[in-house]
């Protein structure tokens, strides 16, 4: 395995008042585990609140989890300490929404991707990584401010790169792209995964964009996995309500009706619901679901689900 | 409501270079293309939005076919307009219910607040959150709140700016839904801008294809997805990756809009298709059911 997720919490205080007292705790990620093996894809989804970029950035250490193991290429990262961990980050590397807030405006693209190389002993011709990502050399010498939002992209897979890293946490990478460009980003992202055997932790709301680049899939709600599957099982079939009404609300080319509904809003942190989380919007809720919160358990070979009547579900439609 | 030859210029860059459109009541058109086609600008310049330094040059607005004097005069009262982000579109120091009030009673000084209070129902929030700020609000909340405030003057035409793009897809089938709903019941046309082509498949009837300032292609939205004619539309449409099986490498246009667009099509210099004769301007190409598009090498 290259990334091994095992059990991570992580908790943010509530702080109120002037003192910025802490007065309880939000869990924003929840008793989450996954793996992901070299060369393949793991996409989560799940929508704005879900803890999916949370946990992105638990796994490369940006916040700091709560408890939980998380194991880089083998490596216990979260028992790694400063300078142990400055010297191990070229394993893991992150692509983030919007790049030109995650580039710095100071210096030109070349600097940028030169960075991360200095920290590292590892000699990489900067031309054939921009050649590799589909730059042309007239742009080494600009600012991010002065290209367009793909050729930023590509920079920004650039700088990923450039430590030669095994994983890529990939946090909502191709949202802020037109729907051209999305396409040229996705192609170049499946071919150095393909080349490189690089491991993708692919955090993205796009279920097309899913459904084309990754292997497996976990679905997030309310900072818990409440359904994960191999890619084609999922699409095929769910076994969790809230998957099935996530691909029933995404509208298609082929579709001329209006997408279905999904009653209601996610609960709010502050007043989490008892038992499963997603009861109060579910169309499968029994009395059970309001008192016992449903476990992420193995509901076939290749499909795990947190759901009481997952088997119902799976049979449904 | 209809445009004629419109014009609107950036520094004397010409952003909108001469389109056309036009809205029957209780219709909704589609305007589709990416960032930098000016379907925006488009969209802002019918109420005399758009910002500053971007100045309509040319053209005519004419509603029920009498020519429009003072588009500003339009707004609310006759065409309603909703944004892509409504927590910048709303003011945060207000109740969500004191800045719908405010929207009411420029056009009904009378008004009862209780209006107000059947608004919010009507769009599906409670009326208690009248009395909550805009960041207390949820983003789909929010965007229902701007829909009322548009809607509150029962306007004849809805301008919907990318109104489910900052939206998680649940709640865009909400929002969409609840447009659709408000449209049927009060007959109203609206005008959607987009960037996603299946947002405008499930909503529409017309579209209208935009690229670098020009319609390229329009006509009725199952036509121009089923069988585009433009090698752009046919292009945005073949790269979506639900068009490909998984892992199979995606067909893309290639490059992006130029800063200096060629002369002729404006498409040619990413155009698989092109020939020596898209140099010139292109042609119009009419098929039997109205699908019109803008090119020397249809496809379909």
């Amino acid at each position: 395995m290259m990334l091994e997720v095992h059990e991570l919490t992580v908790r943010f205080p509530i702080e109120r008042g002037l003192l910025r007292r802490s007065s309880g705790w939000i869990t924003a990620v929840d008793d989450v585990s996954l793996t992901v093996k070299p060369g393949t894809t793991l996409a989560v989804v799940g929508e704005s609140g879900s803890g999916k970029t949370t946990l992105g950035r638990a796994i490369l250490r940006l916040v700091e989890a709560d408890h939980g193991r998380v194991l880089i290429g083998g490596e216990d990262w979260r028992a790694l300490d400063g300078e142990a961990l400055r010297r191990a980050r070229w394993r893991a590397q992150m692509v983030f929404q919007d790049p030109l807030s995650s580039l710095s405006p100071r210096r030109t693209v070349r600097e940028i991707v030169e960075a991360p190389m200095l920290n590292f002993d590892q000699p990489i011709e900067v031309a054939t990584l921009f050649e590799r990502v589909g730059l042309g050399p007239e742009l080494f010498d600009r600012p991010p401010r002065a290209l367009s939002g793909g050729q930023r992209q590509r920079v920004a897979i650039a700088r990923a790169l450039a430590t030669s890293p095994e994983l890529i946490v990939l946090d909502e990478a191709l949202s802020a792209l037109d729907a051209s460009i999305a396409a040229q980003v996705l192609n170049l992202l499946a071919s150095l995964r393909d080349e490189r055997r690089l491991a993708y932790l692919f955090i993205a709301h796009d279920l097309a964009a899913v459904r084309w680049l990754a292997d497996d899939v976990a679905v997030m709600y309310f900072g818990r996995v409440v359904e994960q599957a191999k890619k084609s099982a999922l699409f095929a079939a769910q076994a969790h309500p809230y998957t099935l009404a996530l691909l029933g609300s995404i509208p298609t080319l082929t579709s001329r009706a209006l997408p279905a509904v999904l009653p209601g809003e996610p609960p709010s942190p502050l007043a989490p619901p008892t038992g499963c989380a997603f009861h109060p919007r579910c169309a499968f809720a029994i009395e059970r679901c309001r008192v016992e919160r449903p476990a992420l358990r193995v509901v076939s070979e290749e499909r795990s689900a947190a759901c009481h009547r997952a088997e119902e579900v799976l049979t449904a439609r | 409501m209809k445009i004629d030859d419109l014009v609107i210029e950036i520094a004397s860059r010409r952003v909108v270079d001469g389109i056309s459109l036009s809205i029957a009541p209780s219709q909704t058109l589609g305007l589709v293309g990416e960032s930098g086609s000016g379907k925006t600008m488009t969209a802002l310049s019918i109420l005399e939005l758009l910002p500053p330094e971007a100045t309509v040059t040319r053209g005519r607005f004419t509603l029920q076919n009498k020519p429009i004097s003072d588009r500003k005069s339009l707004r609310g009262r006759t065409v309603g307009m909703v944004f892509q982000e409504p927590l910048t579109a709303l003011n945060p120091v207000y109740t969500v219910g004191d800045q719908i009030e405010e929207a009411l009673l420029v056009h009904r000084p009378e008004a009862p607040y209780s209006e107000v209070l059947d608004a919010l129902t009507e769009v599906g929030i409670p009326t208690a959150r009248a009395a909550d700020h805009p960041h207390a609000l949820s983003g789909g909340m929010r965007q229902r709140v701007m829909i009322a405030m548009a809607l509150i003057a029962r306007p004849s035409l809805l301008i919907a700016d990318e109104p489910t793009t900052a939206l998680d897809v649940t709640v865009q089938a909400q929002v969409l839904a609840l447009i659709a709903r408000l449209q049927a019941d009060r007959k109203m046309a609206m005008l959607l801008v987009s960037h996603d082509l299946a947002v405008v498949a499930s909503t529409c009837q017309d579209v209208a294809v935009m690229y670098a300032g020009r319609i390229v292609e329009r006509g009725k939205v199952g036509d121009v997805l089923a069988r585009p004619l433009h090698p752009y539309t046919a292009g945005l449409i073949a790269s979506r990756p639900e068009n490909s099986a998984p892992g199979v490498e995606l067909p893309t246009i290639p490059g992006k809009i130029s800063a200096i667009l060629p002369s002729g099509c404006r498409f040619r210099d990413r155009c698989a298709f092109a020939t020596a004769a898209c140099a010139e301007e292109p042609p119009l190409v009419t098929r039997d059911n109205g699908h019109q598009a803008w090119c020397v090498n249809p496809r379909g």
